[in-house]
């Protein structure tokens, strides 16, 4: 029983990961609408950067501060050089997605690669309590910390600040927010800013815990997708909730029954949400004009 | 991305496949033959992607499940069953396509977002099963699966010129089925999908079941490449068929050109070349070089490969013929919707109204009748109770100000849009039967906005709707036997036949969708929905955006299916087109009958044109 509360706390550490990489999925498409298959491997690269610069005698810390400066800044570029040019459909911009998905995997083997997989130092502290039997790791205290603090921060930012309620705006009813006169190209620019930041932090926070690869995204890529689809797809909060369903239960199944399950469970949970709510614990159905 | 599905890469196919099959004459290199039979074997299944991808608008970033699926059946049921080489094949083949049309059927319902992160998950998890304990007594796990050699006399299949022609059959088999897809019933109904389910269901077709079979077709010749695959390589292990082939695979589509299943051929050729050309330098730096193309070629020339050679094809031979252009179509009509004139409401009555014309009274019972119907959209009441009875064989006009229900109404009808109350059609209850059954028992509609296939031909587009049914086995169609043969020339004559009451002019019918006037794709859309000899036609706003020649065209034609004896609804906000050829009126204000009768009664009640010129004019 101990070890399940265990596993399951851990999970709870985890499915928060998860539920960031999702919300980041989510708010990527409430902004631009599309799902971006590279948000993960934006964050890999990314955490590449920070690595070498501490590899190269910085601090930590000051080589993490530098890697969110470079992340706003790649979030940028990413959008505004990959993204924005020329912009078509819905299935072209998914499949740009796509390509820099595979050419981001493929700069990092090019450029980092040579000796992966890397061993990549912690910013949090080892060890940790014991509360009734319970191990509750501080790294997985904090990651929990750093997530509410910065759901607070969004909460706040879609309620107080013109910037969020545009963001509410475009989100919901996309079209009108334009002809209302939200600029949509700075909006997406800023999401993809933030995105890129966040995607940073979810990779310092996951490459300690497994290590550094070039593919190291891929797995909780695919938990973060099931995250927001079980979380419904339209809804930023239902992410976090998603992601805990997600990380709790994959713990579980990988503890139980073997890491060679472990993703087909995610599938399993993904599907069968699907099948019994189309939108999700929390989604709302979209509907369409003839 | 999506470009224009191609029906005409006929001759294309054959031309590309000819070079392949002589291209062992001049790439004499041990390694650069087995370059071309790696690009030929994803070929097969990237044309297979192609079918999914550019004709019937779904996704699979997880192809390579299914060469996985061919690969290990035909290698585990040699081993294990000890079949032949053939039969395992053919094994492997139908497996494939059978998980896919299981998978398919899954992941159909996620529409475009959902099968593409679905679709990706699957592959990822596939790999897992592969190598994972448990299937490891078929798969042989992480440590892979030896395949038995395959022989011909003393020939092995797995080497040389023998491995070359037999994966170049594969190819030439895949891209046969495929380019036969594209030109029956089946690949034209998957292409109304892809443009939009609900009209493709609206026409009868089937919307869930096309897709599974696009998908069910994609899965078997994914699977015939795994077959040759599992030949080339001769040992089967997990990381063959990961995500990143996967991905790979549909990159290789995208930079082909999707709708063109030529293109995905190219793609692949080019893909080989070019990673290994690097090859020496590094594999990871050929990786890079290939990603960088492909995001250059989807951020900057989106159509792929395939419509730069066609257009430089096309340029060349424009300079042979030069002066002696063939009567290239004349430009679009004049009307447009935002310059015609709007036509004020009171205008004159137009010379023969409706009053004038000989009217037979209502014979027998109505045709269609709907009891109380009611739809809410989550609080607000879109429509209270609607009562109406449409006498047959009459024109019965639904007007009403914007919001007040009309669409919805003919969605309720057409079935669309679940709704309380009752929808009787000739006597029978037809509340409970969904969209496709509706056409079926005679119920026909048009849009507001025709949503044509624009790269199907105007006389395409209506033979889709003359369908009497759409059930029938793809696979039948695809032999070509005569039962089918027949089916298709009823639907052709059905369609001139339609779209000669319509007075559709014949120079127009080869011209595709996306080129017409919007008057024009009015008018393709009645016929559409005319072509399958409906009971009853349902318009909604058929003369919208229209200038006034064309609404007059319209109202042409809709006196011209009147008397070809179909009932019909129409929708319309214009005055003097309802005048023309309306025989009765229904008024719907917010959700509710105003009032109804014949069109001259009701279009002069004081209460009618207060709910119209009260309420801020022209509405």
């Amino acid at each position: 029983m101990g070890l399940a509360l265990s596993v399951i706390v851990s999970g709870i550490a985890f499915g928060l990961l998860i539920g960031m990489l999702a919300f980041i999925l989510v708010f990527l498409y409430k902004t631009t609408g599309v799902a971006n298959f590279a948000v993960g491997n934006i964050g890999m690269f990314e955490t590449f950067i920070v690595y070498e610069l501490w590899k190269d005698g910085m601090g930590l810390w000051p080589a993490a501060g530098i890697g969110l400066v470079c992340s706003a800044v790649f979030g940028v570029l990413i959008y505004q050089v990959v993204l924005r040019p020329f912009g078509g459909s819905q299935a072209n911009t998914l499949v740009r997605t796509v390509a820099l998905f595979l050419l981001l995997a493929a700069m990092a083997d090019v450029f980092f690669g040579r000796d992966q997989p890397y061993h990549f130092p912690s910013l949090l502290p080892s060890g940790g309590t014991k509360v009734g039997g319970v191990l509750l790791r501080w790294s997985d205290l904090i990651t929990v910390g750093i997530v509410l603090v910065i759901v607070t921060g969004f909460v706040a930012m879609f309620r107080y600040t013109r910037t969020g309620l545009q963001f509410l705006a475009v989100a919901q009813r996309p079209e009108t927010a334009r002809l209302l006169g939200v600029r949509a190209t700075r909006l997406s620019t800023i999401a993809y800013m933030l995105a890129g930041c966040l995607a940073l932090l979810i990779g310092l926070l996951l490459a300690p815990k497994q290590l550094l690869f070039s593919q190291m995204m891929n797995p909780i890529l695919l938990f973060a997708f099931a995250a927001a689809v079980v979380g419904g797809f339209t809804s930023l909060g239902g992410t976090f909730v998603g992601g805990i369903i997600i990380g709790v239960a994959t713990d579980l199944v990988s503890t139980y029954l073997g890491s060679d399950l472990t993703l087909a469970s995610a599938l399993a949970i993904m599907l069968l949400t699907l099948a019994v709510r189309p939108n999700g614990l929390f989604g709302t159905a979209q509907v369409r004009r003839l | 991305m999506l470009t224009r599905a191609r029906d005409d890469v006929g001759w294309p196919a054959l031309v590309l496949l000819l070079l392949l099959a002589l291209a062992p004459l001049a790439v004499t290199g041990v390694s650069e033959q087995g370059i071309l039979v790696v690009a030929m074997i994803y070929a097969v299944g990237a044309v297979g992607l192609d079918v999914l991808t550019g004709y019937s608008g779904q996704f699979s970033f997880g192809q390579f499940v299914y060469f996985a699926i061919g690969a290990y059946v035909m290698a585990a049921v040699r081993i294990h069953a000890h079949w032949p080489w053939v039969p395992a094949i053919i094994a492997g083949v139908v497996a494939a396509a059978l998980v896919a049309a299981v998978i398919g059927s899954l992941f159909v319902r996620l529409r475009f977002f959902g099968s593409a992160v679905g679709t990706f998950f699957l592959g990822a998890v596939a790999v897992d099963l592969i190598s994972g304990a448990r299937l490891s007594h078929w798969t042989g796990g992480s440590n892979g699966l030896a395949v038995l050699p395959v022989t011909i006399g003393a020939n092995s299949l797995s080497e040389g010129d023998w491995l070359y022609y037999t994966v170049w059959i594969a190819l030439a088999v895949s891209v046969a089925l495929c380019l036969r897809y594209t030109k029956v019933r089946a690949g034209m109904a998957a292409r109304v999908v892809k443009e939009n389910e609900v009209v493709a269901a609206v026409l009868g077709v089937r919307v869930f079941r096309e897709k599974v079979r696009a998908q069910a077709l994609a899965g078997a010749v994914a699977g015939l490449g795994g077959c040759m695959l599992a030949l080339d390589v001769g040992y089967l292990s997990p990381d063959t068929f990961g995500i990143s082939q996967s991905i790979e695979l549909f990159a290789i589509v995208a930079v082909g050109g999707t709708g063109s299943i030529v293109g995905p051929v190219l793609g692949a050729v080019f893909f080989f070349s070019l990673v290994n050309g690097f090859a020496s330098t590094s594999a990871s730096a050929s990786q890079l070089l290939f990603s960088l193309v492909v995001l250059a070629v989807v951020v900057l020339f989106n159509r792929g490969l395939y419509d730069l050679v066609e257009q430089a094809v096309r340029k060349l031979f424009a300079l042979r013929r030069a002066p002696a252009a063939t009567g290239a179509p004349e430009g679009p009509k004049t009307a447009r919707a935002g310059d015609a004139p709007v036509a004020p409401d009171e205008q004159p009555v137009p010379a023969a109204t409706a009053e004038d014309r000989p009217r037979q009274a209502p014979a027998g019972p109505p045709l269609l009748v709907l009891e109380s119907i009611g739809v809410d959209f989550g609080g607000v009441r879109a429509l209270g109770g609607v009562d109406l009875s449409v006498a047959r064989g009459e024109v019965h006009a639904v007007i009403g100000p914007n919001g007040a229900g009309k669409t919805t109404l003919l969605n309720c009808i057409s079935g669309i849009q679940p709704a309380t109350g009752r929808v009787v059609l000739d006597g029978d209850d037809v509340t409970a039967l969904p969209v496709s059954v509706r056409r079926g028992r005679g119920i026909s509609r048009t849009f507001q906005h025709p949503s044509l296939v624009a790269d199907l031909t105007a006389r395409q587009n209506v033979e889709v709707g003359a369908y009497a049914t759409h059930n029938g086995s793809a696979l039948l169609e695809m032999a070509g036997l005569p039962g089918t043969r027949r089916r298709d020339r009823v639907a052709r004559e059905r369609a001139v036949a339609a779209l000669e009451l319509l007075d559709f002019p014949a120079s127009r019918w080869g011209v595709h969708a996306g080129e017409l006037t919007m008057g024009e794709q009015k008018h393709i859309d009645i016929a559409r929905a005319l072509a399958n000899e409906p009971k009853l036609l349902l318009l909604d706003e058929p003369t919208a955006g229209l200038g006034e020649e064309e609404i007059d065209a319209v109202a042409g034609a809709i006196e011209g299916v009147r008397r070809a004896g179909v009932t019909v609804v129409v929708i319309a906000h214009h005055v003097g087109f309802v005048r023309r050829i309306a025989d009765r009126c229904t008024v719907l204000d917010f959700g509710r009958v105003l009032t109804s009768g014949t069109a001259g009664d009701v279009l002069s009640d004081d209460q009618v044109v207060d709910v119209f010129v009260g309420a801020g004019g022209k509405s």
